[in-house]
C-alpha cells in the first residue's frame, strides 16, 4: 500500500501555491538565464575554437614599414626554433564616406586561396566577384546603417556591398591590438577581390604578415614563450634588411582575436558566481520555510510519530514536495534556457562580436552546474534542516516544544512604550532569524540591482567627464616629423595646433601589462596645464593622468617603472603631479625632459594637438598621419560596454527586483503564517485589520525599509570594489560612479516593490481565518 | 434581557456528509447571569458559542445583544461587536506566545475605552509575580488565568468561556472556576460557559443542556453552590 501521506502532496501544493509558485518561478528563471548563457556561450566558444582550424586562423601577425622581400620572408619562416609559415595579409586603411558616421575601414583582399590565413565566414549575401563589390563585417555594416546593395566610397572608389562577413582575426574589431576597447561603429573590416585590392596605390597600404607555427602552442604560456623567441629572432632580420617593425602581435596578445573568448568566459564566470549566490540565499530560504512548515504541523507530526511513523518516513515526506518543485523548475528552466534565453544571449554576443555561425550543443557542464548542483544543494540543506528539526521526541512535537529558544526569558521592554509598539517589537524579536535573512536577501538583491542600474549612468558619466576633459578635438600622430602647411618655423600660433612628442610604454602590475601613453608637451601649452619639473633630476618627475594614478594607486612622490614594449629598456619616473585626464592611462612631461628621457634630438616631435580638423582644412596632409586620436577613440570603451553588456544589465536589474520581491515575500509570509493563531486570536478579541497590520505587517515593513536604507549604500560600496576589480582587467580606467539620485531611486524601487508585497500581506491578514485559534480546540 | 438567541440553525458539510449541528436553539440570557451550556461531545455547544461570539454564522435564526442582531452585521461591525461586548476564554488559552503575561493582558485592555487596571487584574489573578514571563514559562493554570485576565480586562458585557477547564487538572480547574466566579461577583460580567463537566452546572445561575443540536433543558439553578464546594 502506498504511503497515504502522499495524498497530501497535491493538497499541500494547492494550499500553499503562492509559496511554491514563487520558488518555482525564481528557480526556473535563474536556471533558464544561467543555462541559456552557458549554452550560448559554450556553443559559440566551440564554434570559435573550431574556427581556428576551419578558417586557418593565424598564430600572430607583425606589420613592417615596407614590404619584405621573398628572401626575408624565407628567413622569417625559419628564424625561430619554432618554424613558421608566413602569409602576407596586407591591408588598406582609410575613411569610408556614405555611412551614418565617420568610420575607418581596414580593407583586405579576399582570402580564398588554400594557403590563406584568417579565411572569412560569409554570414549573408555573396563574396565579392567584381572589382566594384565589397563584403563588410556584419556588425560594422549594421552599426553604420548600410545594407547589402548599398554603395560606399572608400579611398575615392565606389563599391557596392555584396555581403556580410565575419573575419576570424577581427572577432572584436580592435583597430590596435592593445587598445582600451573597440567600437564596431567607427572601425571595421571589409574584403574585396585581389584585383580590386591591387588597384589601390601604396599610399594607405600596411604590410601585415600573418604567421602560423608548425606546431600550434597548447596554451598562452607556451604561446608567450614561442612569441618571445620569435620576436627576438625576427628583429635583427627585419632591421638588417633595412626594414622596421611597426608592430608584433602574437595571437594571445591580440584582443581582436582573443577578446570575445575572454569576454564570454568572464560573463560565464560572473553568471555562475551569481547563480551560486542565488542558490545559497534560496537554500537558506528553503531551510527557513521547512522550519516553518514543521512548526506549523508540529502536532500532526507528533501524532504520526506517536502512531508509529518513523523519522525517515516523515523526513522523506516533508522533503518530497520542495524537491519536486526544484526538479520541475530545473526541467522548465533548462527548456527555456535552451530556447528563449539562449537566443537572447547569442544575439547579445552577435551584436557585440563578429563571430562565426554556431550550432547549439548539448552542454553537460551547464546541466550539472544549473540543475544537478542546485538540486543537490537544496536536497542537502533541506535534508539537514529536517534531520535537525526531527531530533525532538513525539511528545515535544505534540506539545509544540520544538524550538531551542522556548525556555528563554522574555526580554523586558519598557512598559511606558504603548502595547501596540511593544507588540510590534516582540514580533520583530520573535522573528529575528527571518528578518536577518530578509536583511541578507535585500542586501544581495540590492547588489544585483546596483550592478544592473549603475553601469549605464557610470558609462554616461565617464563619457561626459572625458568630453569635458579632452586635451583637444584631434590628436594627430605623424608618420614623419612634418611642419604644418601654413605655420612658421618654431611657431604654431597662426593655426590652432601645437606639437607634441609621444611614446607608448608599458606598465606592469603583477601579471597585468598595460600601455601608457607618454607625452612630451611644449612649455606653456595651450592644451594642457602641467608643471615644469625641469630636466635635472636623476629620476624624471612627471605629471600623471588621474586614470593612471587611480588604477595603479600612484600618488605624488611615488616612483614607478615603465618599459619599452619591444626593446629591453625601462624608465623610472617620479609622480610630481596628478592631473585631471580620465580618458587615458598617460604621463606628461615638458618637451625638453621628454626628448632627454628618450634620447631624441632637441625640437623633435611626433604629433599635433588641434581643435581644428587639420586634414580636412588642408593644413596637414593625410599621408603624413599615422593615427588620429579623436573624441570617439576615448569614448570607445564606454560605448562598447554599453552595447555589449547593456542588455545583460537590464536583465540583472529585473532579476534583482525579482530576487528582492521573492525573498521578502516568502519570509514575510512565514512571519504571518507563524503567527496565524495569534492573528486569529486577536481578531476574535476584536482587533481591527488595520490594527493587526500595524503590528505584523508594520514589523516586517520596518525591517524591510531599514534593510533597504542600510543595504543600498553598502551594495553601492561593494559594487565600487567589484567594478574597480572588473576594470583592472581592461585596458583604460573607468572610475566607479553612482549618480547622487541613484541610491534614493534604488531605495524607492525597493520600497515600491515591497509595497506590492505588503499589500498582499494585508490581504492575507484580512482573510486570516478566525477558526485558526479555534482549530486547536478541536 | 441582554442576549437573545432565536431559532438558531447550523449545518456543516453538504450532501451525504451534511450534519445538522444546531436544530433551532432558543435561549435568553439576562445581564449578570452565569449560564452553563452543558452537553456531550458533538451536541453543538461550541458551535453555538462561536455563533454568539460572532466568529461563526448561523444558517437560520439570529443572535441579538441588547437588541442588536449579529446576522445583520458586516465583518467590520462584527469586529466592533466583539471588541465592545465580548471576552473570550478558550480551553487551549491561545495566548500570544511572544508577549509576556502583562502584555497579553494589555492586548485585551487596549481594546476597551473603560478597561480595568492591568496591575489590579494581575493581582486579582495572582499573576503579578509572573507578569514578565512568557506563556511557555507558565503552568497550564497560570496560562488560563492569563487568558481570563486578557478577556476580563476590557470589562466586556459577556464573557464566553469554551471549556475553560478542559485542559486542567482537578485542583487547577477548581481554582479557575473560583476565579471566574469571583470575577463575576467583582465586575458583574455576564458569563456563558461551555462545558461537558456536569458538576460545573451547580455553580451556574442558569443551566442549559444541549443534546443533538436541541435544547433539552433550560432552567434557573436555585440551588447554586460556590465554586469552591464543587466536586467531581
Amino acid at each position: 500500500m502506498n504511503n497515504p501521506l502522499n495524498r497530501r502532496f497535491f493538497r499541500e501544493l494547492k494550499d500553499d501555491i503562492g509559496k511554491y509558485l514563487v520558488i518555482f518561478i525564481f528557480l526556473a528563471g535563474m536556471i533558464a538565464i544561467v543555462s541559456g548563457f552557458l549554452v550560448a556561450g559554450e556553443s559559440m566558444t566551440a564554434a570559435y575554437d573550431e574556427s581556428y582550424e576551419k578558417y586557418n586562423v593565424e598564430d600572430g601577425n607583425f606589420v613592417l614599414a615596407n614590404e619584405a622581400s621573398d628572401e626575408d620572408i624565407d628567413s622569417f619562416e625559419t628564424a625561430s626554433q619554432y618554424n613558421t609559415v608566413i602569409y602576407p595579409n596586407f591591408y588598406q586603411q582609410g575613411e569610408v564616406s556614405s555611412m551614418s558616421s565617420r568610420a575607418t575601414l581596414r580593407l583586405y583582399s579576399d582570402r580564398t586561396s588554400s594557403e590563406a590565413m584568417n579565411k572569412v565566414c560569409l554570414i549573408e549575401g555573396n563574396m565579392p566577384e567584381n572589382e566594384d563589390e565589397i563584403c563588410l563585417d556584419r556588425n560594422f555594416a549594421i552599426n553604420n546603417e548600410v545594407t547589402i546593395g548599398d554603395s560606399i566610397t572608400f579611398l575615392g572608389r565606389d563599391f557596392t556591398i555584396c555581403g556580410y562577413v565575419a573575419m576570424p582575426d577581427y572577432c572584436a574589431p580592435f583597430e590596435k591590438p592593445n587598445e582600451t576597447m573597440f567600437d564596431a561603429r567607427i572601425f571595421g573590416t571589409g574584403i574585396v577581390t585581389q584585383d580590386a585590392f591591387d588597384s589601390f596605390d601604396d599610399t594607405y597600404i600596411h604590410y601585415q604578415y600573418s604567421w602560423r607555427y608548425e606546431t600550434t602552442p597548447k596554451n598562452d604560456a607556451k604561446a608567450k614563450t614561442m612569441g618571445d623567441d620569435y620576436l627576438e629572432k625576427l628583429i635583427p632580420i627585419v632591421y638588417t634588411g633595412g626594414n622596421s617593425l611597426v608592430s608584433f602581435t602574437p595571437d594571445y596578445m591580440n584582443q581582436a582575436i582573443s577578446f570575445p573568448d575572454g569576454d564570454i568566459t568572464k560573463d560565464q564566470a560572473m553568471i555562475i558566481t551569481f547563480m551560486y549566490l542565488c542558490i545559497v540565499i534560496m537554500a537558506f530560504v528553503f531551510a527557513i520555510t521547512a522550519n516553518s512548515t514543521i512548526l506549523k504541523e508540529s502536532r500532526v507530526i507528533g501524532t504520526l510519530r506517536a502512531s508509529g511513523y518513523s523519522k525517515v518516513e516523515l523526513i522523506l515526506h516533508y522533503l518530497a514536495l520542495p524537491m519536486f518543485v526544484v526538479l520541475l523548475a530545473g526541467i522548465v528552466g533548462n527548456i527555456c534556457g535552451y530556447t528563449v534565453v539562449k537566443d537572447f544571449a547569442a544575439n547579445m554576443y552577435y551584436r557585440s562580436y563578429s563571430l562565426p555561425t554556431y550550432v547549439t550543443l548539448w552542454n553537460t557542464n551547464a546541466f550539472i552546474k544549473t540543475t544537478i548542483i542546485p538540486l543537490v544543494a537544496f536536497f542537502v540543506i533541506e535534508l539537514v534542516s529536517l534531520i535537525w528539526k526531527f531530533r525532538f521526541s513525539p511528545l515535544d512535537f505534540l506539545r509544540q516544544n520544538i524550538t531551542s529558544s522556548k525556555r528563554k526569558k522574555a526580554i523586558r521592554l519598557n512598559s511606558k512604550i504603548g502595547i501596540q509598539s511593544r507588540f510590534r517589537l516582540r514580533v520583530i524579536l520573535q522573528n529575528l532569524p527571518n528578518y536577518a535573512m530578509i536583511f541578507i536577501g535585500v542586501f544581495f538583491a540590492n547588489v544585483i540591482l546596483v550592478f544592473g542600474c549603475v553601469l549605464s549612468p557610470m558609462l554616461s558619466h565617464y563619457a561626459d567627464t572625458i568630453t569635458s576633459s579632452l586635451l583637444c578635438e584631434h590628436q594627430y600622430v605623424l608618420k614623419n616629423q612634418v611642419e604644418l602647411a601654413n605655420s612658421n618655423e618654431g611657431s604654431d600660433e597662426e593655426v590652432d595646433a601645437e606639437r607634441f612628442g609621444i611614446q607608448s610604454l608599458i606598465i606592469e602590475s603583477g601579471d597585468w601589462k598595460e600601455p601608457v601613453i607618454t607625452y612630451g608637451i611644449v612649455p606653456n601649452s595651450r592644451y594642457i596645464d602641467i608643471d615644469n619639473f625641469g630636466t635635472d633630476d636623476e629620476i624624471p618627475i612627471v605629471s600623471v593622468s588621474n586614470a593612471l594614478a587611480e588604477k595603479f594607486n600612484l600618488g605624488v612622490g611615488d616612483v614607478f617603472t615603465l618599459d619599452e614594449e619591444f626593446e629591453n629598456r625601462s624608465y623610472e619616473f617620479e609622480v610630481g603631479q596628478v592631473i585631471d585626464f580620465p580618458g587615458s592611462i598617460a604621463i606628461f612631461m615638458e618637451e625638453d625632459a621628454f626628448n632627454k628621457v628618450f634620447d631624441l634630438e632637441e625640437g623633435s616631435f611626433s604629433g599635433y594637438f588641434s581643435n581644428t580638423n587639420l586634414v580636412d582644412e588642408g593644413i596637414l596632409d593625410e599621408s603624413n598621419v599615422a593615427t588620429e586620436i579623436s573624441r570617439d577613440d576615448y569614448l570607445k570603451i564606454s560605448r562598447q560596454l554599453e552595447i555589449s553588456i547593456g542588455d545583460l544589465m537590464q536583465l540583472f536589474s529585473l532579476f534583482g527586483i525579482l530576487v528582492f520581491m521573492l525573498i521578502v515575500y516568502l519570509l514575510s509570509k512565514i512571519v504571518i503564517e507563524k503567527n496565524a493563531t495569534s492573528i486569529s486570536m486577536i481578531k476574535i478579541l476584536g482587533y481591527r485589520n488595520g490594527e493587526i497590520n500595524k503590528i505584523y505587517v508594520a514589523a516586517t515593513s520596518i525591517i524591510v525599509v531599514l534593510s533597504i536604507v542600510i543595504t543600498v549604500p553598502l551594495a553601492s560600496m561593494l559594487m565600487s570594489y567589484l567594478v574597480e576589480a572588473l576594470f583592472m582587467s581592461f585596458n583604460g580606467w573607468i572610475p566607479y560612479y553612482a549618480p547622487p539620485l541613484l541610491l534614493p531611486e534604488m531605495c524607492g524601487i525597493g520600497i515600491v516593490s515591497y509595497a506590492v508585497i505588503a499589500f498582499f500581506m494585508t490581504l492575507r491578514i484580512k482573510k486570516a481565518s478566525l477558526s485558526a485559534a479555534l482549530k486547536i480546540n478541536e | 434581557m441582554l442576549l437573545e438567541i432565536n431559532d438558531i440553525h447550523k449545518k456543516f458539510g453538504s450532501g451525504d456528509s451534511e450534519v445538522q449541528v444546531l436544530k433551532g436553539i432558543d435561549i435568553s440570557v439576562e445581564k449578570g447571569e452565569l449560564t452553563v451550556l452543558l452537553g456531550p461531545s458533538g451536541s453543538g455547544k461550541s458551535t453555538l458559542l462561536n455563533i454568539i461570539g460572532g466568529i461563526d454564522s448561523a444558517d437560520y435564526g439570529y443572535i441579538a445583544i441588547n437588541g442588536e442582531r449579529t446576522a445583520d452585521m458586516s465583518e467590520k461591525a462584527l469586529t466592533e461587536y466583539r471588541r465592545k461586548h465580548l471576552g473570550y476564554i478558550f480551553q487551549q488559552y491561545n495566548l500570544i506566545p511572544n508577549l509576556n503575561v502583562k502584555e497579553n493582558i494589555e492586548v485585551g485592555a487596549y481594546l476597551s475605552d473603560n478597561s480595568l487596571n492591568v496591575d489590579e487584574v494581575l493581582r486579582t489573578l495572582g499573576l503579578y509575580e509572573h507578569r514578565h514571563k512568557l506563556p511557555n514559562q507558565l503552568s497550564g493554570g497560570q496560562q488560563q488565568r492569563t487568558a481570563i485576565g486578557r478577556a476580563v480586562v476590557k470589562n466586556p458585557d459577556i464573557l464566553l468561556c469554551d471549556e475553560p477547564t478542559g485542559a486542567l487538572d482537578y485542583n487547577t480547574s477548581k481554582e479557575i472556576l473560583q476565579l471566574i466566579e469571583s470575577i463575576k461577583t467583582k465586575y458583574g460580567n455576564t458569563i456563558i460557559m461551555v462545558t461537558h463537566n456536569s458538576a460545573i452546572k451547580n455553580m451556574a445561575d442558569r443551566v442549559i443542556r444541549l443534546h443533538d443540536g436541541k435544547v433539552r433543558e433550560n432552567y434557573v439553578n436555585t440551588n447554586r453552590v460556590a465554586a469552591a464546594d464543587l466536586d467531581w
